[in-house]
This record gives C-alpha cells, structure tokens and sequence, in this order.
C-alpha cells in the first residue's frame, strides 16, 4: 500500500532532503561579497548585540543595572 | 495625534497579519512552532493594541494589566519557545514547555495580585504607557515582584528567537544554499534585537523608543517570516507531496 508522505521543505530537519533537488536559483553565489563577507560580519554584530543586551538583562536581574 | 499614538495603532495591524499568517501556517502543517510562534505574537500584538488603548480612551486596569503582562512580560518568551521546538529534542523541548506555561501562569497570577496595588492617579493618556508605568505600579519591594519575572522571559525570548535565528542564517550561509532563508532570518534577528533594546532602553528609564522599536521589531520580523518561507524557484516549493512505501 502506498501512501503520500508531506515533506515540509521549509523545516531543517528535512534540509538533508532538499541537497539533491535544489535548482541554481536556491545557491548562494561563492563569490558574491554581500554573502561572504558582509553577512558573516552582519550575524556577528547580531550575536554581540545580543550578547550585550543578555548581559544588560541579566544586570537588572541581579541587582547590578539598577531596576526601574 | 502624535506619533505615540499612531506608531501603536500601525504595529498592531502589522502583528495582526503577522499572527493570521503564522497561525494559517499551523492550521495547515500542525508543527507546534507554529502554534507557540502566533501565540506568542498574539500577546506581542495585545500589548501593542492595549498602548493604542491607552493613547485614545484613556485608563483601564484591564487593559494594562493586557499590556504588562502579555506586552512586556510574556510575549518574547513564547515566540523564542516556538524558535527552541525547531532544534530542541522532543523531551528537552516538553520539559521547557511545561516550564514556560507554568511560569507564565505564575506570572499572571502575581500580576492579579499587584492589580489592587495600582495607583492611576498620575495617569497621563498624552505620555505613553512606558513611560509612566513605573509610577503607576509599585516597586518590587512594595508588592510588584511580577516585575522580576519580565527579564527571565525576555533574556529566556531573546536567546532562543534570536540565537536560533542567527544560528539558521549562518548555516545556510556556510552551506551556501537558499538565500532567501538567510535573508529572512537575518531580518528576525534584527527586529526581535530592536525590540530588545527598546525593552531594554525602558527598563533603564528610557521609554520614548519603545513604540518605534515595536513597529521596527512586527515590520522586520513579517518580513523576514516571509521572506524565509517564500518558494524558492522550481522544485524548491514550500512543501512537496512525494510517495512513499508503507507497509
């Protein structure tokens, strides 16, 4: 008996899936700056952000950053 | 009207669509993310309506006790959790689960019990909410310890929605497939990180950004949610129906 099996492309875990039918249009250029270079400095600057304002965060939860 | 009455009226109809959006998204696929991810910005839009309730009909207890608690308290938490049910194994993810909605159930009932606390006498409809809500709820240690559960969520919210999403888009990038998904996820890291600093600005005492940074947060997270699950060309639709043997 067969029957369908919904694979939800958009999900990670099917990503493994995805390699063999991707089309040009879903790579990423080797040599586009934007994508080497720009981008891996523009998650970095993300994940600082977000280190600093954690560590705001975790201030006021401890009293040091005074709570208002 | 001024800004501070506009900017929340503008980000409630977006975190509307938003929410319709993610919430259509689990109608049709069932994966829990998507249910936490519109349940969370739902409360994110409840909070945005309940600013704009209070730059035009004036006081209600209801309605900040709306805004405090789902507006400032809850709503990160809930979107990051839907984040987390993405990587998390099934058992973790249950048992953060059971933790995130006893916690908020916690949190609601030390809410209703700050309500009777409340002083609106100073209460100025032309100030926005964030800005006076200091001196209309009483300190910690009069009473207010629901204000000590806000930075658990958020801190709770911001690591997981934004670490999660900072952490997809640096995979696709260095797999180097689907820039779109890098893209989107791109742009929900940098609007749940505005929203987090104009959060952060009002618990420093520094309310007047927060409209702004809420506007900036349902605009670029939207666009980001759709611009991460939009069909890439050919075959890379969003879902597929393949066949498979069974039995």
């Amino acid at each position: 008996m067969v029957k369908p099996k919904v694979v939800d492309r958009n999900h990670p875990k099917d990503e493994p899936q995805r390699a063999s039918l991707k089309p040009s249009g879903s790579r990423i250029q080797g040599d586009s700056i934007f994508y080497t270079r720009l981008l891996p400095v523009v998650l970095g600057a993300l994940a600082v952000m977000t280190v600093v304002l954690i560590i705001v965060a975790a201030g006021v939860l401890v009293g040091v950053i005074p709570f208002r | 009207m001024n800004l501070a009455r506009i900017l929340p009226f503008v980000s409630t109809i977006v975190m509307l669509a938003f929410t319709v959006s993610v919430f259509r998204r689990w109608l049709e696929r069932r994966k829990a993310h998507f249910l936490f991810w519109s349940i969370g910005l739902a409360m994110f839009g409840a909070g945005s309506f309940a600013e704009a309730y209070f730059a035009v009909a004036g006081w209600s207890p209801l309605v900040f006790f709306i805004w405090y608690l789902f507006g400032a308290a809850l709503n990160a938490g809930w979107i990051g959790h839907g984040s987390l049910l993405l990587f998390a194994r099934k058992r973790w993810a249950h048992v953060v689960t059971v933790l995130l909605i006893a916690g908020s159930l916690f949190a609601g009932y030390l809410m209703l019990s700050v309500m009777p606390l409340l002083d609106a006498s100073t209460f100025d409809r032309a100030l926005p909410i964030s800005e006076q809500y200091r001196t209309i709820m009483p300190s910690v240690s009069e009473g207010a310890t629901v204000r000590l559960s806000t930075p658990f969520f958020n801190i709770y919210g911001l690591v997981t929605l934004v670490g999660m999403a900072i952490w997809s888009a640096w995979l696709f990038l260095r797999k180097q497939v689907l820039p779109n998904r890098v893209l989107g996820n791109v742009l929900i890291a940098t609007g749940a990180l505005s929203i987090g600093l104009a959060s952060t600005l009002t618990r420093l005492g520094v309310g007047a950004y927060l409209y702004l940074g809420e506007l900036i947060a349902a605009l670029l997270m939207y666009a980001g949610f759709v611009m991460a699950g939009a069909p890439a060309p050919q075959t890379e639709a969003s879902s597929v129906t393949e066949t498979a043997a069974a039995d």
